[in-house]
């Protein structure tokens, strides 16, 4: 047995000598030296600060410059403009990324789950054949894409004019919290019972024909919300954080004294008191899981949007 | 006993089978170099190519193969900046020099890929979707083609396929006087002729082409969409027009007499108007339908004295509370017959109207000539508010429009031999009215 044992071990020792054997590795890395801020480049100050703001304190990667292999080949598109970049780069910061790094007491939330790229794009994204936009993109979690930054210089312009936040709402902040709301539901689910609130009423092939003012009387905030309840639960708190008393007075709703619900333009219809109904939901499902308190985190967007200005946002 | 050897000898050799197999060396290098180390330097090759060029470069550039062209200029430099300047009304905001930046890269998405991938206005207005989702429809993205030499690059298009082509432009030439020559051009040749007619000769039969929207365009058994652009030195073609000398017949100069766009690598192929004098003139009228609008201002070719003739008769009517602001010839047609107009447009406070002078009309295409008068029965019906308000009486007022208007004319270009969209008609003594066909039917 003994010396099967010695005729076994033989031909291992010589596997481990000749598998040991390997070439010498080279001294110089195979990565360019590219992955960090070029210096050569006119962008470096721009890289530096997106490297200080984004990459490392999140492990986000704000793209700005335009790979077209990214993108959906389908549209045809333009990239951002680099002063737009910049100006979009620091407006997520003020108004989305210190947000939440404020509003959670977790410190690495938004390094966990946070989409690893945003990605930007100069002009809007526009269906020819149907004639629809494409406000923004979330694939999986791992990338959100936002449209239409050329324009970011008129929403918040240079000059002291007038900020548009309505415009950066819809193509930049609600799709943003749209998208990171789907990250949040994926990763710890919401109640079944949000979607028997609205259940039968879900309609994925027609919501784009309704109106705004029918989506309110149902209980949905938007239109396509009535897509799917996932669409829903998403859309409640996006509204519900970025809009303005003035937008949710012009939908025909006030806020309560509390600054806590809606009051309807007419509260004997259902929908005020179900819209109602999925902000709890939303509300409750956010401080448990992640304890997040929804009504502090929209004062403080609200307050940012307030005060936001040119200088403010790009000395943040 | 022996089998037991027998099993220990089967088993010590699959081991050093296994052994000898997994310590096989890895294949031989083909290159010295790592891939990424020679990616590294064909980016450093290619961007150093870019970036000594001193003044740039020109880019022929084609949305597709069956567009409308534009040349651009363009440099760049080692912080990856590219500057750009055209001059077209790609943007919509009028036939201007422009000039602006943006960023480029060499990347290796697609073999070696030359990418300009921050927004510049005067550039990716060829890749913006505009209002209709669509726009031009063009590159921003391009692979560079081999071989990549000093002086001229071919890129292709990374969306459509489409080839671009990279020219180094001299040290001397500056960016704003590039542009004087291809507008030149243009003006000489094609310039407001959409819609007309040209001949292609050096194909087994002579070809009707087409030019609309900076295409020509003909059918045989298929349709044919050829994109051209104006370069500096004539009309170029994205692709070689067909033809039975199996030349590359992609580049045309204006000939000696500006007759004709003559094939810089073959002189027996060339292009030319389909119609010229008269038959233009009339082709216009009764084809298309257009007015020919008489040109009266000071840089027009209409002579002083019909000038100031035409200017009494918009201040005498301006005296009396109507503005004129175009006299042209044209055709009204109703369903019995065609009246041959002379067509005032002209407000009253704010209101548009448009009052005409029948007349007759006859041509002589041999003489080149064409006569305008006033018929003696003639319906002033139309014209008679505006007359009354040219002198007290409506006779007067007839008569003077009538005089300054109605002769016999000979026809000639004004532009050039090629582009017939503006003529003059040289009158009787000395009298000279350059007209311009304004593609607008009444």
């Amino acid at each position: 047995m003994k010396h099967t044992l010695k005729i076994m071990i033989i031909p291992f020792l010589l596997m481990g000598i000749m598998t040991s054997c390997e070439d010498k590795l080279s001294d110089n890395s195979v990565f360019p030296d590219s992955i960090w801020p070029d210096t050569t480049k006119s962008t470096y100050a721009f890289d530096c600060w997106l490297r200080d703001s984004y990459v490392s304190p999140y492990n986000i990667e704000f793209r700005y410059q335009l790979q077209d292999e990214s993108t959906d080949m389908s549209y045809n598109l333009v990239p951002a403009g680099f002063e737009q970049a910049q100006i979009t780069a620091h407006c997520v910061k003020y108004l989305w990324l210190d947000v939440y790094q404020k509003q959670v007491s977790d410190p690495n939330f938004l390094k966990f789950y946070a989409p690893r790229i945003i990605n930007i794009l100069g002009c809007p994204a526009i269906n020819a054949a149907q004639g629809t936009e494409t406000l923004g993109v979330a694939e999986g979690g791992y990338k959100i894409t936002l449209y239409n930054m050329n324009d970011m210089n008129e929403w918040l312009p240079k000059d002291g004019g007038k900020v548009n936040v309505a415009m950066m709402n819809k193509y930049i902040f609600h799709v943003m919290h749209h998208e990171f709301s789907h990250i949040l539901h994926q990763a710890k689910s919401f109640p079944k019972e949000y979607e028997a609130i609205s259940g039968g009423q879900y309609d994925a092939q027609n919501w784009q024909y309704m109106s705004d003012v029918d989506a309110y009387r149902m209980g949905f905030v938007t239109p396509y919300s009535r897509s799917e309840a996932h669409e829903d639960f998403v859309e409640v708190i996006s509204s519900y954080i970025t809009d303005s008393i003035g937008q949710w007075k012009e939908r025909g709703f006030e806020f309560s004294e509390d600054n806590t619900h809606l009051i309807g333009f007419d509260e004997n219809l259902d929908g005020t008191k179900i819209i109602n109904q999925k902000i709890d939901m939303a509300k409750t499902w956010l401080l448990e899981k992640y304890g997040i308190t929804l009504d502090s985190l929209r004062a403080e967007v609200q307050r940012r949007q307030d005060a936001m200005t040119y200088e403010i946002v790009m000395n943040n | 006993m022996e089998t037991d050897m027998n099993k220990r000898l089967i088993y010590t050799m699959l081991l050093f089978g296994v052994v000898c197999t997994s310590c096989s060396r890895e294949e031989a290098n083909i290159f010295d170099k790592s891939a990424i180390e020679r990616q590294q330097e064909i980016k450093e090759m290619v961007s150093r190519q870019l970036v000594e060029a001193p003044n740039g470069w020109e880019m022929v550039y084609f949305p597709n193969a069956e567009s409308h062209g534009y040349c651009i200029l363009m440099s760049f430099n080692e912080n990856k900046v590219a500057h750009i300047a055209t001059q077209n009304d790609a943007q919509g905001l009028g036939h201007l020099y422009r000039q602006d930046s943006c960023l480029w890269d060499i990347d290796f998405t697609q073999g070696v890929v030359l990418t300009f991938n921050s927004n510049s206005g005067t550039f990716h207005i060829f890749s913006d979707p505009q209002d209709d989702g669509l726009g031009f429809q063009g590159d921003y993205e391009f692979s560079i083609m081999q071989p990549i030499t000093t002086n001229r690059l071919k890129l292709k298009g990374k969306k459509t396929g489409t080839y671009i082509y990279m020219n180094r432009i001299g040290a001397s030439l500056r960016w704003e006087d590039y542009f004087r020559p291809v507008d030149s051009y243009d003006w000489v040749t094609l310039c407001g002729n959409d819609n007309d007619h040209f001949l292609f000769v050096g194909y087994d039969t002579v070809i009707d082409m087409t030019f609309k929207q900076g295409v020509f365009y003909y059918k045989d058994t298929a349709e044919h969409y050829m994109g051209t652009l104006f370069t500096p030195t004539g009309l170029h073609f994205y692709e070689t027009m067909p033809n039975k000398y199996g030349t590359d017949a992609l580049d045309y100069v204006l000939n000696a007499d500006s007759s004709r766009l003559v094939c810089t690598a073959n002189d027996k192929i060339y292009i030319a108007p389909q119609y010229v004098g008269v038959s233009y003139y009339l082709n216009k009228l009764d084809k298309e339908k257009v007015r020919w609008t008489i040109n009266y201002l000071d840089r027009d070719k209409t002579d002083a004295t019909t000038r100031a003739e035409i200017q009494k008769i918009i201040q005498t009517a301006a005296k009396n509370g109507a503005t004129i602001s175009r006299f042209a010839f044209t055709q009204l047609v109703n369903q019995k017959q065609v009246t041959p107009i002379l067509l005032i447009d002209y407000t009253i406070e704010n209101k548009l109207f448009q009052g005409y002078l029948p007349l007759v009309f006859s041509s002589d295409e041999k003489a080149q000539t064409i006569t305008y008068s006033l018929a003696s029965d003639a319906d002033l019906t139309n014209i008679s508010p505006l007359a009354k308000r040219l002198d007290l009486t409506e006779k007067l007022g007839v008569q003077r429009l009538v005089k300054i208007f109605c002769d016999t004319y000979i026809l000639k270009s004004c532009i050039s031999n090629f582009n017939q969209t503006q003529l003059l008609l040289v009158g009787s003594n000395g009298k000279i009215m350059q007209v311009t066909a304004d593609n607008q039917a009444l």
